[in-house]
């Protein structure tokens, strides 16, 4: 086993997220941790190739496992407001000096040397000597020089406190031979992680280290890992950003789990739609409407990508229209997703996805692609934000994302395994059930069994199974989720019969891996199920 | 035995990763006094109790424990190098220091002596200054009897290319640019200037915190009251205030009253009066039940410095200033600000200890008197390609505020003195 260890020898790592400023990231992401000891192989300008050989091996390895604490073992300090002293603050005498010296020196004929000269001794004497008519800025300016009155601007120091100091990165490789010893000096070279402020030690160890974190598709956490070709990628990226301007560390995401004894078999029963190959976009601006307005956005969703696409032809698994009408196959679901079961959920969409089936065709998979891409460079802003409107919606502004920090676009809170489900959003029935509000003596209660019929159909449908007992509700049984009269008829759409939406709590006899879509409006957000713990 | 000056050259070639020093303090009224930990802006409408400060939870003996940060890095290194000033002033140790005097004005006299310009502000080093030698003030200020603005001359020119590959320069003007860290980022080279990571790292945290209340109110012995008269500035420069509306400056032909906004013509304006009681519980101080000092030099961050020549004595040189440097603060002891006075713990002051590649630890003995020798000791061992030139206490150079500088800051202060300044308030 190749293993490396890490020891905080202050106690403490500082490094900030990569995507949120006011968080410190935990745990150490093996991409950072590689971007270190490419530093420290630059330490000298004579590059020593074993070294370098020594990474481009490192960096064909994989991702690496961790033993790391976890999160429930690691405090954090609050990030406040620290005010730093700049030093830009300057009255320019000596960068106008500099200018006018290589004026001097680019002077050609005499008498343009003559006049050079002259603009030098100029500009030498003005800056040093009394203004006569200072104006306020300047004044200003000396004011702001001197130590108590320095300007300030504002940084944070987001910063992370392990209960056990050391963590290590550990790879399972037999023979490191060829590159022990590179990969030893260079470990030496790596002196802090992060911040500058988190000094490190950091050494190759010998025997095994048990791993307490390790590459997972179904895992939780996100780590950024390194590929091959991430010591050219970087190298590169070097001679554009010089170690000074701000820059984003390439790396690809990789989901992490915790270690267990024994690998927990994957549940036999699937959705027919992928646990993970979903399209991501979060909110970043504009409207913020509720789950209610879920259809609309999915309807938008959609809207957008087929005008991109233009007039010709969509196979079925995107469009879900065959020849004659609706196709029978699974096809791409436009998944608005809210911010339901937490304490303080709201409701509230934080973005949505395009859930694509699990046997969806490579090049209809490719076509898709394309197409996110097309409306990404021809509809987005500068900045990529993409806007969402239409009809009664308000725009909505999103981004694709590859990775959120956002709970609720997390597509394994949808996916994870779990016995029991409950409807995040209603599930629109296929067929009328009955007056479920009837206050006649069995009307209400007739409806409730045929609605729980087809809502076990719609579990056949989708997962292949059907659950063992199913609850339902018109009042929403999820914190943050909404009662079904707050939702908008669907299909909304003239000449058709808007469907009766319930929610639901759906217990199955073994876990079933998600994400649940059920229902007549699945493909458009609602049937939205979450997964929770068992009863 | 006392670490001499070529064991920690030993130290510093071998194996050793990092040199740390521990100790465990507590408030100078006892444990469970309550101590002021630096504070931070919070938002107005945040009334949590204890919002201004910077807690956080530490996992001690396998349990969540609220601490406070009482001592930040960056503040603990102003107060390290701040002990190395005084050290040098007291001519201990020679150490490069460039300095630029602001006391008085550069060129005009009054009586036979130089005017004064800002006293208060005095004399700023590379050491004090906020961004050492790199800093803005010395920037824009001269090399003493003369012309030249300090980073067109010979010394400030001499560090604009160093780097990590090569910091023979630097080390000869300011070596404590490469114990604390620096970024030339204004210089000629912008962004692209000398970069130096830090190898000293310090933090004192504070342990099982709980906030408390303060209360703040003041009595007026002349009882004067809120609204007893309208005040106004007066006219005479020498006094502030006048009640006599005559007497006062005026603007438009109107009386400007004193102070300003709400407090306009108001005693409390010009501090007489009562001020109502009140009980903050923002910024209420907190109570701990004791505080741990932590500082770390890295010797592998000193390893990475190249140098054209005497890399080892230098690097031995820069461990040696670190050491000295958190010795020199300990032994001035930890009075932090304001009701905020930590002293050792009975047998639990600082206790160094080296930390090897593996591991392992082994402890070192050091105190002030022993790292003043060390550090003399390893700087006469420095070859001459990267000697120090100046004497114990002698200033590398000195600066003064160019006679443009020098005229401006003296506008603002008066601008300050009439109340005018921003700045205040």
């Amino acid at each position: 086993m190749l293993a490396i260890e890490v020891e905080l020898l202050t106690g403490r790592y500082a490094a900030t997220a990569h995507n949120d400023r006011g968080r410190a990231e935990w745990p150490p992401h093996p991409a950072r941790f590689f971007s270190a000891l490419v530093a420290a192989l630059h330490d000298h300008d004579d590059v020593d190739q074993a070294e370098r050989d020594a990474l481009l091996w490192l960096e064909q390895q994989g991702a690496p496992a961790l033993r790391v604490d976890p999160e429930s073992k690691v405090g954090r300090r609050q990030v406040q407001d620290v005010y730093v002293p700049v030093n830009d603050v300057t009255l320019g005498g000596d960068e106008a000096i500099r200018k006018a010296e290589e004026k001097l020196i680019d002077a050609k004929t005499p008498a343009a040397k003559k006049k050079a000269q002259a603009a030098l001794e100029k500009v030498q004497r003005e800056a040093v000597a009394v203004d006569m008519r200072t104006s306020d800025k300047a004044v200003t300016t000396a004011s702001a020089l001197l130590p108590e009155r320095r300007t300030r601007q504002v940084r944070t120091f987001p910063v992370v406190l392990p209960e056990t100091p050391t963590f290590a990165f550990l790879w399972p490789i037999t023979d490191l031979s060829p590159h022990r010893a590179a990969l030893e000096r260079l470990c030496e070279r790596v002196t802090r992680m992060g911040h500058s402020s988190s000094l490190v030690r950091c050494t190759l160890v010998d025997g095994d280290l048990t791993p307490t974190l390790v590459p997972n598709d179904e895992g939780e956490v996100v780590l950024r890992v390194v590929g091959p070709g991430q010591l050219d990628r970087l190298e590169r990226a070097f001679e554009h950003h010089l170690g000074v301007q701000n820059r984003v560390l390439p790396a690809r995401p990789q989901r992490y789990g915790l270690a267990s004894k024994k690998a927990t078999p994957l549940p036999p029963v699937e959705s027919v739609f992928s646990s993970t190959d979903w399209i991501l976009f979060e909110r970043v601006s504009g409207s913020r409407p509720l789950a209610s307005r879920t259809t609309d956005l999915a309807r938008a969703l959609r809207e957008a990508l087929i005008e991109v696409h233009g007039n010709q032809y969509l196979p079925a698994t995107l469009s879900g229209h065959a020849e004659n009408g609706p196709t029978e196959q699974p096809h791409v679901a436009f998944v608005p997703l809210p911010f339901v079961g937490h304490e303080h959920a709201d409701g509230a969409l934080m973005g949505c996805a395009l859930v694509l089936p699990r046997e969806l065709p490579g090049p209809d998979r490719e076509l898709l692609l394309r197409l996110v891409a097309k409306w990404e460079q021809e509809r987005g802003s500068h900045r990529g934000d993409l806007t969402l409107a239409g009809g009664t919606l308000p725009p909505f502004h999103i981004r694709r994302v590859d990775v959120s920090t956002k709970a609720a676009l997390a597509p394994m809170r949808w996916s994870r395994s779990s016995a029991r489900f409950i409807t995040a959003t209603p599930i629109a029935l296929d067929k009328n059930p009955g007056n479920l509000r009837s206050n006649q003596d069995g009307t209400a209660r007739k409806a409730t069994l045929e609605a729980q019929q087809s809502i076990s159909d719609a579990c056949q449908h989708v997962v292949g199974v059907r659950p063992v007992s199913v609850e339902v509700s018109l009042a929403p049984l999820l914190p943050g989720a909404q009662h079904v009269r707050d939702f908008l008829p669907w299909p909304g759409r003239p000449g058709r019969t808007p469907r009766v939406r319930i929610h639901a709590d759906i217990q199955f006899a073994e876990p079933v891996r998600g994400p649940l879509l059920l229902g007549a409006g699945r493909y458009f957000g609602l049937g939205l199920c979450l997964p929770v713990e068992d009863r | 035995m006392s670490l001499n000056a070529n064991q920690l050259k030993e130290l510093v070639v071998g194996d050793v990763v990092a040199i740390r020093g521990t100790a465990t303090l507590e408030p100078a009224g006892g444990p469970g006094d309550k101590i002021f930990p630096p504070t931070h802006a919070v938002d107005d409408k945040n009334k949590k109790p204890g919002a201004k400060y910077a807690f956080e939870t530490r996992r001690i003996g396998g349990k969540d424990v609220t601490c406070v940060l009482v001592d930040s890095v960056q503040s603990q290194a102003n107060r390290m190098e701040e002990a190395l000033q005084a050290l040098w002033d007291e001519k201990k140790i020679a150490l490069p220091v460039v300095t630029v005097d602001f006391s008085k004005h550069p060129t005009e006299v009054e009586n036979g002596a130089k005017k004064d310009l800002a006293p208060e502000v005095g004399r700023v080093t590379s050491l004090t200054a906020p961004h050492r030698i790199a800093d803005a003030l010395l920037r824009d200020s001269l090399l003493k009897d003369s012309d030249q603005l300090f980073r067109l001359s010979a010394i400030g020119k001499s560090f604009t290319d160093a780097s990590t590959k090569n910091a023979t320069a630097l080390f000869k003007v300011c070596p404590t640019a490469l114990v604390f860290g620096l970024w030339d980022s204004t210089g000629p080279k912008g962004g692209l200037g000398a970069k130096f990571q830090r190898a000293l790292v310090s933090e004192i945290v504070g342990v099982n915190a709980a906030s408390g209340s303060r209360t703040a109110s003041r009595i007026d012995p002349l009882n004067i009251g809120k609204d007893a008269a309208v005040l106004y500035k007066a006219a005479d420069g020498d006094e502030i205030w006048t009640a006599n509306a005559d007497e006062a400056e005026k603007k438009d032909g109107e009386p400007i009253k004193v102070g300003s906004e709400k407090k306009a013509g108001k005693p409390s304006a010009v501090l007489h009066g009562n001020i109502a009681p009140s009980i903050d519980a923002v910024g209420g101080g907190v109570t701990i039940d004791e505080a741990k000092h932590t500082v770390v030099l890295s010797l592998a961050a000193l390893r990475r410095l190249g140098f054209a020549e005497g890399a080892t004595e230098a690097r031995t040189v820069l461990a040696a200033l670190g050491l000295l440097a958190v010795l020199a603060s300990e032994s001035r002891g930890h009075d932090l600000r304001s009701r905020c006075l930590l002293v050792p713990k009975k047998g639990c002051a600082l206790k160094l200890e080296a930390v090897m590649r593996d591991g392992e630890t082994t402890p070192l003995e050091l105190d002030l008197a022993a790292a003043i020798k060390l550090y003399n000791d390893a700087v006469a061992a420095l070859p001459p390609g990267v000697k120090f030139e100046k004497a114990k206490g002698e200033a590398l150079a000195e600066l003064t505020p160019s006679p443009k500088l020098a005229d401006l800051v003296r506008k603002s202060r008066a601008l300050a003195a009439a109340g005018a300044d921003d700045g205040d308030e």
